[in-house]
């Protein structure tokens, strides 16, 4: 390859790459495979912040006694073999989706979070969660907890 | 036409990285480069042992396989023996890049190897994995790199094509940190018009550590007491934001190639302490690529790594043109 062909191709594929990068940011998943934009810890989470979460209220068949939030559920209920936060990512985007009424999206994050409980079945529910962000870290403590669906991993899904 | 001079010295500020070609003159540029070339894959040699040995905890269950394109063929098999085909063709071929970096051809198949393994890493669980991205792109590009045992006298036009690709290595390490920065910029400005809390105010990194603590029942060093002493973590968190967002500026400072790498592995180390994330697969390629930055002059001043800093260096010209002007009145 000639001295200035390499130079403008190696040029034009940080343009691209950069411009792909921001695009797919702009995106559910905020990435596509071979296109990650760095984009990390771009919001500063408010003082008040709302945040969704999953509550298991049947698991393996029974009901519980005291349904359990997530991530208090991740060393019972889930694989952990895969890290919490990329959880907490998948249920970040299942809560707004549905909070935003774009439930069509849903479908492949509903399907992994699924495939992640290690007995079935399950039913749990998506829940907006409303906190004062250092009091949360603090103590635990929300302001105010709002189911805004309710799934059964036997459901044929959505 | 005559050119005004303070467009000329700005323009020197932003981009006054010399010509390739005057590096290509000297051996010890070429030389450098050729033997951090060489190191890149013997760090990848020794990765891709360690590797082997952790077995398979880097990936996840078979149920929770879902192939990206690239490891479709996985299908055929179980992810069990993916795993095993995988972590041994990894290791196959960094051993082969590190025996015959100076030929294309392992080049290529030491790409492939961390191609198939970034595959395979992504493959498991919800996401795509990070940590291989900056290797991704250091051994997509390094097979561009010219055959340098092709002949024995390398030629100024060969030099000067090899340290280009070598650039651009260099390139895609601090790209990955500047699209970060530039992320959290536009982030920034996307919450101040927004009138909400921002990156630039004194809590943010205190929030942002409450928030990951909280949401993943996790435990760090000194998060609590930056969430107690929010004052504290603000030079940190702008500091980085700076460090982040300047690197790809910083490719044409080679003056400041080793400072900004060191700041970058240290802000990983605070990420750590603060927020207990470990992420540090960017560090080795950080220290291998930049400390001993080929670009580099030897005996650079202070006074030069000053002036070449972004913002603080422009503010130090003003300060030291002002100075001067009043002198000579």
């Amino acid at each position: 390859m000639p001295y200035n062909a390499l130079k403008i191709f190696l040029l034009s594929f940080f343009i691209v790459y950069f411009f792909a990068g921001f695009y797919v940011s702009k995106t559910i998943r905020g990435e596509k495979y071979l296109i990650f934009p760095a984009f990390l810890f771009t919001q500063v989470p408010p003082q008040i912040g709302t945040e969704y979460t999953v509550r298991i209220l049947e698991y393996g068949g029974k009901e519980l006694d005291h349904p359990i939030l997530f991530p208090d559920a991740y060393k019972l209920y889930f694989d952990n073999s895969i890290a919490l936060p990329h959880y907490n990512s998948v249920i970040r985007r299942i809560g707004m989706n549905i909070w935003q009424g774009q439930s069509g999206e849903i479908g492949q994050y509903i399907e992994a979070l699924e495939r992640s409980f290690l007995s079935k079945p399950v039913v749990y529910e998506i829940v907006r969660v409303k906190f004062d962000t250092i009091e949360y870290w603090r103590t635990g403590k929300t302001i105010e907890e709002k189911s805004i669906a309710t799934f059964n991993t036997e459901d044929a899904g959505l | 036409m005559k050119s005004n001079p303070y467009i000329k010295k700005f323009t020197a500020y932003i981009y006054d990285f010399p010509s390739l070609e005057s590096f290509a003159k000297e051996e010890r540029p070429f030389e450098k480069a050729k033997n951090i070339v060489r190191y890149l894959y013997y760090f990848l040699a020794l990765k891709s042992t360690t590797m082997l040995f952790a077995g398979d905890t880097y990936f996840g269950t078979s149920e929770n396989f879902s192939p990206v394109w690239s490891t479709l063929w996985v299908n055929l098999l179980s992810p069990a023996d993916a795993i095993t085909i995988i972590q041994f063709f990894f290791l196959a071929s960094a051993f082969i890049g590190s025996f015959f970096y100076w030929n294309r051809i392992a080049r290529i198949i030491a790409f492939l190897g961390v191609f198939e393994l970034h595959a395979l890493l992504s493959s498991f669980g919800i996401e795509v994995d990070h940590a291989w991205y900056p290797w991704l792109f250091v051994t997509f590009f390094l097979i561009f790199l010219p055959d340098t045992r092709a002949q024995t006298r390398h030629s100024l036009e060969g030099r000067k094509f090899f340290l280009l690709v070598f650039l651009a290595v260099q390139a895609s390490v601090f790209f990955t940190y500047s699209m970060s920065g530039f992320g959290k910029i536009y982030g920034a400005i996307n919450q101040i018009i927004g009138g909400g809390m921002h990156a630039f105010a004194p809590e943010a990194l205190a929030l942002h550590v409450a928030h990951w603590l909280a949401s993943t029942h996790s435990v760090s060093l000194l998060g609590p007491f930056i969430i107690d002493h929010p004052w504290f973590g603000w030079p940190l968190f702008v500091g980085t934001i700076y460090l982040q967002f300047f690197a790809l500026w910083i490719l044409f400072k080679p003056s400041l190639h080793k400072l900004w790498a060191a700041g970058l592995v240290f802000s990983h180390i605070g990420i750590y302490v603060i927020m207990g994330l470990t992420y540090l697969s960017s560090a080795p390629l950080l220290i291998l690529l930049f400390f001993d930055s080929p670009f580099h002059k030897p005996g650079t001043s202070w006074r030069k790594i000053l002036l070449d800093l972004p913002i603080f260096g422009s503010l130090l010209r003003l300060f030291m043109d002002f100075r001067l002007s009043k002198m000579k009145k």
